[in-house]
């Protein structure tokens, strides 16, 4: 759907035709469950909030004005939820979900990179781990689902020059650990 | 977007997971459902005690309006009552042992288990709905 005709969706929805916000849901709740999971320590509770990011956003649907898309609306609603749920509570795992089986017909080459690719995860998984809430959501809306500087920039509520340093130190420090494990992985 | 930049993006993929959940939207749906008759019912309340908050005005307003109009009493006249506190007990007897004050005293009670009688009632009767 083009953001014209979402901007007209929503004014209908703000119009009264609260009915139509279900496929606001559809469209974007795969988004926001993903960044969610990426979040929140576990599944259920990722669900959880990822449900109350909808509510949040039906009861409030009328503070949108369309200054920025609806979808960065949803994940700053995403965003102050997951931090307010993640605050006292430590991040236990990020599930990894699975890249997919070797085929059988695979050549050793091939195999030798996926086994690669499987390490890999699991040191970003682990490295990821130990990033604060804001940190690990930085991250994830930037590499996962391309949210642009400014776009984060209004979803966390930080300066564009702040978002730039704070990537930037995060993947140094992603670079740099990753470079460590695997050197530890491989010996 | 360097090199690095589209291993780590690509690396980052791996972590997406896009699946809805079943049910997902219904459990929304009824989220929403129950945060909308929770809100129905505060403003019910409040517009219960606003409506008891203006009766107890209006009624002030009468009391002291039917005062000020036939029976011109003061506050200060209520004094008599701390004067001494000695007969204290024996002044608030005298004022209702008459057979009036008594009658009064019976439709005051009356009155009152009327009222909690009603409010047991219609607290039993809104559970009930509610189940």
């Amino acid at each position: 759907m083009k953001r014209e005709e979402e901007l007209i969706l929503i004014e209908r929805i703000k119009a009264g035709e609260l009915n139509l916000f279900n496929t606001l849901i559809e469209m974007h709740s795969p988004k926001i469950l993903s960044v969610v999971r990426g979040v929140v320590s576990n599944r259920e509770d990722a669900e959880e909030v990822a449900q109350d990011v909808f509510v949040k956003a039906y009861f409030s649907i009328k503070s949108f004005r369309g200054e920025c898309s609806f979808s960065t609306w949803l994940f700053r609603i995403a965003y102050n939820m997951s931090v307010s749920k993640t605050r006292l509570k430590k991040r236990e795992h990020i599930p990894i979900e699975k890249t997919g089986n070797i085929p059988d017909n695979a050549s050793l080459k091939e195999q030798e990179n996926y086994m690669d690719r499987e390490r890999q995860y699991k040191i970003l998984n682990q490295i990821i781990g130990e990033l604060d809430v804001s940190d690990r959501f930085l991250i994830i809306s930037f590499y996962n689902h391309e949210k642009s500087i400014k776009e984060i920039a209004e979803i966390t509520g930080m300066s564009e020059s702040n978002v730039k340093v704070k990537l930037h130190r995060i993947k140094k420090r992603l670079n740099l650990l990753m470079g460590d494990k695997m050197e530890v992985c491989y010996g | 977007m360097d090199e690095n930049d589209k291993n780590l993006k690509e690396l980052f993929a791996g972590f997406s997971d896009e699946s809805v959940p079943f049910n997902f939207e219904v459990k929304i749906q009824n989220k929403i459902e129950a945060r909308l008759i929770k809100k129905k019912e505060n403003n019910e309340l409040f517009l219960q005690i606003s409506f008891a908050v203006i009766i107890a005005a209006i009624m002030s307003a009468v009391l002291y309006f039917l005062n000020f109009k036939y029976f011109g009493l003061q506050i200060s006249s209520l004094k008599f009552l701390f004067a001494d506190s000695i007969n204290f007990t024996g002044k608030i007897k005298s004022m209702f042992s008459d057979s009036l004050s008594l009658t009064w005293l019976i439709i005051g009670l009356n009155v009152v288990l009327l009222i909690f009688a009603e409010r047991l009632i219609s607290e039993k009767l809104s559970r009930k709905e509610k189940e």
